[in-house]
C-alpha cells in the first residue's frame, strides 16, 4: 500500500500500524519510511495534535477505524518534552491501557505483547525522542559545522534575552525552523526539508528510530522467535 | 426516544447491539453492512403494533418496491426472505412510556408468523402477522415512525397524505418554519390539486405557486425529510442515505434544520450515509448542542456477523479534525 501525501482519509490497511505526533511528524515519517523500503509494511496514520490527545485519540478514533481489528503491532511516536522518557512511557501506556486493557510500556523502543480480547493479540511499543525529534534533524547539521548555524546560534542567544519561559523541546523547534529558513528554499517544512535533503535522514543518529521501525514493520526478530506475531 | 438498540437474527445481523443512542443517530458503512437494515429494524421495533402493515411496506420501500407492488407482493415474499427457525427479536431501551421494548417475530415451518411485543414489561400483543396481516389492536402500543428512502421519491399521494394530516392537525406551520431555515423564499406551504391529484406546491414569492417537484431534485428532496419530520412528532424519523439529492454545501443546514425539528416536536432521527460530507455537517450543526443530541454510528462486518462502532462526540471532532476515516 503506499502512503499518499494528502489522502490521509482511508481505513487502516495493514497490520502494522504508526501513530505520531504533528504533522510536521507525520510527514517527516513518511519520507523515513520510504527512505527504509518500509512505506508498504507500515501504515502511518494521520496524526494526533498534542500530547493530552493521545488518550481520546487512541480508544475513540483509532480502535474504531475501520481495520483496526486486523492491526497485530502498533507502534507510537512521542516527544518527551520536559518530563523525561519514563513520564512519556507512563503516558503512552496509560492511552494504550483504555484501548487494550493493560499495557505498562518500560522500555522505549520496545515491544510488549497485550491482549485486546481473546481473539486479537497486538505487539505495541513506543518511540521516545528526547526531548523531541526536531532535535534529531538538527543533529547533522551541528555535527556538520554547517556554515549557518553559527548565524542560527547567534540569533537563538539573542532570542533567549527576551524569551526565558521557553522549553528545552521548543529551544530546539526554533533552532530547526531558523536552521531551515537558513537554506536556499526558505519555505520548506521537515518533510520537504527531508526531500531537499536539508535534513539528512541516512545520518546514524536516526539509527534508533530506523531500527524501531524495522520492528515495527515485521524484521527479523519477530521471524526468529515463533510466539510473536 | 430509544437509548439502546438490539437486533437479533434479521436480514445480515446475528446480533447487532448498540449500547447508545442519540436524539440524531448517523449511520455510515460500507456497502451490504445493513445501514438499512439497521432502519427497518427501528421501524419494526418501534411501529409494528402501531401500524403492522405499514411496517411490512416499510421494509419493501427501501429495497426499491413501490406502493402497489408492496400490496402485491404481501407478506409472504418478506416471509421467504427471512429465515425459518430462531426468532427474529428487535429490542431497546425506550423512554417514553408505551413505546415497545422488545419485539419478537417467530414462525413455524410453513406457518404464519408470530408477533410478539413486549412493553412496559409486559406482553402487550401477540398477533399473527402473516395471514392476518392488518388485523391489530386499535390501541396498539407504538410511536410514530415515518421513513424516508433513498431512491424512490415519496409519491404524490404520500406526500398528500403526510401533508393532510398535518393540516387536519394544525400544524402545516412547522413544515413552513423548518423549509424557510432552508430557503427563506418560502412563503407558503400549499396541497393543490392537479386533474385528480392533490401535490404540494410552494409559494417562493412569484406570480404562481410552484409543484415542489419542479422545484428541484434538492428541494423536493428537503420537502419529503420536513414533511415526515414533522408529522412523525413524539416518534422517529427514518432517512435512507440522507444526502441523496443535496449537494454537499447544504448539508449542514439540512441537519441544522433537522435537529432543531427534532429537539422542537420531540423526534428521534436515524439516518444513514456513504458521504464524509454529511458526517461532518451533521457533526459541525450539532456542535454545542447537549451531548445526547448526536451520535455517529459505523458499521463494519467482522466474520459473518455485523458489529457496531459509535463515535463519542469528541472522538468524532479528533477524527475530522486530523482527517482519520470514519465512513
Amino acid at each position: 500500500m503506499s502512503v499518499s501525501y494528502r489522502d490521509t482519509s482511508r481505513p487502516i490497511g495493514n497490520e502494522a500500524i504508526l501513530v505520531v505526533e504533528g504533522d510536521d511528524e507525520f510527514h517527516l515519517l513518511i519520507r523515513l519510511l520510504k527512505r527504509e523500503g518500509l512505506e508498504g509494511r507500515i501504515d502511518i496514520r494521520p496524526p494526533y495534535q498534542g500530547v493530552a490527545e493521545l488518550g481520546v485519540y487512541l480508544p475513540e478514533v483509532l480502535a474504531k477505524t475501520s481495520g483496526f481489528r486486523d492491526v497485530r503491532r502498533l507502534g507510537v511516536l512521542r516527544d518527551a518534552e520536559e518530563g523525561g522518557i519514563e513520564d512519556a512511557l507512563r503516558s503512552v501506556s496509560a492511552a494504550l491501557t483504555s484501548v487494550f486493557r493493560s499495557a505498562k510500556l518500560t522500555h522505549c523502543g520496545r515491544f510488549e505483547t497485550v491482549d485486546i480480547g481473546p481473539q486479537q493479540r497486538v505487539h505495541v511499543g513506543a518511540f521516545i525522542s528526547v526531548p523531541c525529534l526536531e532535535g534529531l534533524c538538527l543533529a547533522p547539521a551541528r555535527m556538520g559545522a554547517d556554515p549557518a548555524m553559527p548565524c542560527v546560534e547567534a540569533y537563538l542567544e539573542c532570542l533567549a534575552a527576551h524569551v526565558t519561559d521557553s522549553t528545552q523541546a521548543q529551544r530546539l523547534k526554533r533552532r530547526l525552523y531558523a536552521f531551515l529558513a537558513s537554506r536556499s528554499d526558505p519555505r520548506l517544512r521537515p518533510g520537504q526539508a527531508a526531500d531537499a535533503n536539508y535534513i539528512d535522514l541516512s545520518d546514524p543518529c536516526w539509527q534508533p528510530l530506523k531500527d524501531f521501525l524495522n520492528e515495527l514493520a515485521g524484521g527479523e526478530s519477530w521471524r526468529k522467535d515463533s510466539t510473536r506475531c | 426516544m430509544y437509548t439502546s438498540l438490539e437486533i437479533k437474527g434479521f436480514r445480515c445481523f446475528k446480533h447487532l447491539s448498540i449500547p447508545k443512542l442519540a436524539r440524531l443517530n448517523l449511520i455510515g458503512g460500507k456497502n451490504n453492512t445493513g445501514k438499512t437494515a439497521l432502519l427497518e429494524g427501528v421501524r419494526v421495533l418501534g411501529g409494528v403494533a402501531w401500524d403492522p402493515a405499514a411496517v411490512l411496506g416499510d421494509l419493501y420501500y427501501p429495497r426499491g418496491f413501490g406502493e402497489g407492488e408492496v400490496a402485491a407482493l404481501g407478506a409472504s415474499a418478506l416471509a421467504a426472505s427471512l429465515p425459518e427457525g430462531a426468532p427474529i427479536a428487535f429490542a431497546g431501551q425506550a423512554s417514553p412510556v408505551g413505546w415497545p421494548a422488545s419485539v419478537t417475530l417467530s414462525r413455524t415451518p410453513g406457518g404464519p408468523w408470530d408477533l410478539g411485543i413486549e412493553v412496559d414489561g409486559h406482553l402487550h400483543a401477540a398477533v399473527q402477522f402473516g395471514p392476518l396481516m392488518g388485523h391489530h389492536e386499535e390501541e396498539a402500543p407504538g410511536c410514530r415512525i415515518i421513513l424516508v428512502p433513498s431512491r424512490d421519491r415519496f409519491t404524490k399521494a404520500r406526500m398528500s397524505r403526510l401533508f393532510g394530516g398535518l393540516q387536519k392537525r394544525r400544524k402545516t406551520d412547522l413544515v413552513l418554519n423548518a423549509l424557510k431555515r432552508l430557503e427563506p423564499a418560502v412563503e407558503a406551504v400549499q396541497m393543490i390539486m392537479i386533474g385528480d391529484e392533490p401535490v404540494l406546491h410552494l409559494d417562493l414569492g412569484g406570480p404562481e405557486l410552484l409543484p415542489a417537484p419542479l422545484v428541484g431534485e434538492g428541494m423536493n428532496r428537503v420537502c419529503e425529510i420536513v414533511l415526515a419530520e414533522v408529522a412523525a412528532a413524539r416518534g422517529i424519523l427514518l432517512v435512507d442515505e440522507i444526502e441523496n439529492g443535496l449537494h454537499y454545501s447544504v448539508m449542514a443546514d439540512v441537519w441544522r434544520t433537522v435537529a432543531d425539528t427534532a429537539v422542537d416536536l420531540d423526534v428521534q432521527v436515524f439516518a444513514t450515509t456513504h458521504s464524509h460530507e454529511c458526517v461532518e455537517a451533521a457533526y459541525a450543526a450539532t456542535e454545542g448542542m447537549p451531548e445526547d443530541t448526536f451520535l455517529y454510528h459505523r458499521l463494519d462486518r467482522v466474520g459473518d456477523d455485523i458489529e457496531c462502532q459509535t463515535y463519542s462526540p469528541r472522538g468524532l471532532e479528533i477524527a475530522l479534525q486530523t482527517g482519520n476515516e470514519v465512513r
